[in-house]
């Protein structure tokens, strides 16, 4: 037993705390669709894990108004632009990424998973995301966004995966796609490489969509038909047949 | 060391002050992420480590003030059990949203008790509240009409309520969906969020 506490205590790693939330969609889910809920999401993990004060939206919209506002008043000293110039290259990093992400799932729909890394490198990251996406099917009614997008978020905040998780400082942000190797993805580049990071905290979204109603049901004959074990009798079955030509 | 036991420890006192400021940060965030008045009319404040915006309309922040003043006594006094947010349609007076929070006050408590409980543990607790208070605008519908706001708080019965105060029914939503939100705990006071709006079709 000392033993085995020692041995146990020598190879010690840290496991990953591995949480699963669970959303579940009415109907199928389009490409676009697809990569505007990966979008709304990256946004609320950026928010929810501390990496931006307010909601991306939010941020965007008071940058924004800050630009106006300089636009507008007198010349600033450049040493009071730097911290604006730092966030403004934040948003416009998102938004390269959000249309790219974009044009991705337009190039490739067959894009199954998304893993949002949080941490210095992607070996060794904070924390990790994973996006499972459900398999692409054509037989469904498609969702709109709006419906969508408001379904996924009603799940994930009833389910709450990140509730008691200790606020994050600011650190970098990698987004990784699985696809298909013979998909012409442009911007993202392969990492042949990667393997899931066995360090951090590790959240798996996996969503799924119901299957159209299937409205066929059984139909059984209505004879059943039993076996037999004798053998045929010949000669009975030759007699039969006489009598039924006398008749 | 007796200066890390006396941050440690909270009051009656401390526990009412720490609710009444997360209710004003709260309906503040509220009012703000739900467009019920315009957003020029909100300034950051740096709080529980989040950027929140406050009002700077008069009006409303004298009315807020007035609201918090009164939250104040009966949570000194043990006997608020309930304060919402109801949001409705200015043109139909329809109810569209209604925050809920539940209020648990442990009744054994007098003004002379200390309860064991970190300050940063607390405010982490309203952190998340208010995260996820800002977070539900990803799944609450829009509200497509002007719309006004009410307050509306439960106490115990029997109680003396200032005249300014009027008795309400109690403004559910129809046809509604629920979303229960974080709650958070001063171990006198513990407060429970809640959501309940108009169900689409």
């Amino acid at each position: 037993m000392a033993e085995v506490s020692k041995k146990s205590f020598k190879t010690k790693k840290k496991t990953p705390d591995n949480l699963t939330c669970e959303l579940v969609f009415d109907g199928g889910l389009l490409s676009n669709t697809r990569a505007s809920l990966v979008i709304e999401l990256i946004k609320y993990f950026m928010f929810e894990r501390h990496q931006i004060p307010q909601p991306f939206e939010h941020v965007k919209r008071d940058m924004k108004m800050k630009e106006e506002k300089i636009a507008a008043g007198p010349r600033t000293q450049p040493t009071d632009l730097q911290p604006k110039r730092k966030i403004k290259s934040i948003i416009e990093n998102l938004e390269m990424l959000f249309d790219n992400l974009e044009k991705s799932f337009v190039l490739c729909p067959e894009i199954s998973q998304i893993v949002i890394i949080l941490g210095g490198t992607i070996v060794s990251p904070k924390e990790t995301f994973v996006i499972k996406l459900p398999q692409l099917s054509p037989d469904a009614d498609n969702l709109v966004f709006k419906t969508c997008v408001k379904a996924m978020f009603r799940q994930i905040i009833t389910q709450d995966l990140l509730c008691d998780m200790k606020a994050l400082t600011p650190t970098n942000m990698s987004v990784l796609l699985h696809a298909p190797r013979e998909c012409n993805m442009e911007w993202f580049i392969p990492n042949h490489t990667f393997k899931f990071p066995v360090r951090g905290r590790f959240f798996t979204y996996n969503c799924t969509c119901k299957q159209p109603v299937d409205d066929r049901i059984w139909f059984q004959s209505p004879v059943n038909v039993k076996g037999f074990r004798d053998p045929l009798n010949i000669q009975n079955m030759s007699l039969m047949f006489c009598i039924n030509i006398c008749i | 060391m007796a200066g890390l036991k006396t941050q440690n420890a909270i009051t009656l006192k401390g526990s009412t002050e720490i609710v009444t400021e997360f209710f004003n940060y709260g309906i503040n965030s509220i009012l703000y992420q739900r467009g019920i008045y315009p957003p020029e009319s909100f300034t950051r404040a740096q709080k529980y480590g989040l950027t929140l915006l406050v009002s700077t309309d008069d009006q409303l922040k004298e009315y807020l003030d007035n609201i918090t003043s009164q939250i104040k006594e009966w949570l000194t006094n043990m006997s608020l059990q309930k304060l919402v947010v109801v949001v409705k349609s200015i043109h139909t007076n329809e109810v569209l949203e209604r925050w809920q929070f539940d209020i648990d006050c442990d009744k054994t408590v007098t003004s002379e008790t200390k309860r064991m409980k970190d300050e940063k543990e607390i405010k982490d607790g309203i952190k998340s509240v208010i995260r996820q208070i800002t977070a539900s605008i990803t799944f609450l519908p829009l509200l497509e009409t002007a719309c006004a706001f009410d307050i509306l708080v439960y106490t115990d019965k029997d109680l003396d309520v200032p005249e300014s105060w009027g008795e309400s029914g109690p403004h559910f939503v129809v046809n509604s969906e629920e979303v229960r939100l974080r709650s958070f705990t001063t171990t006198i006071h513990k407060v429970d969020a809640m959501v309940a709006y108009k169900k689409c079709d």
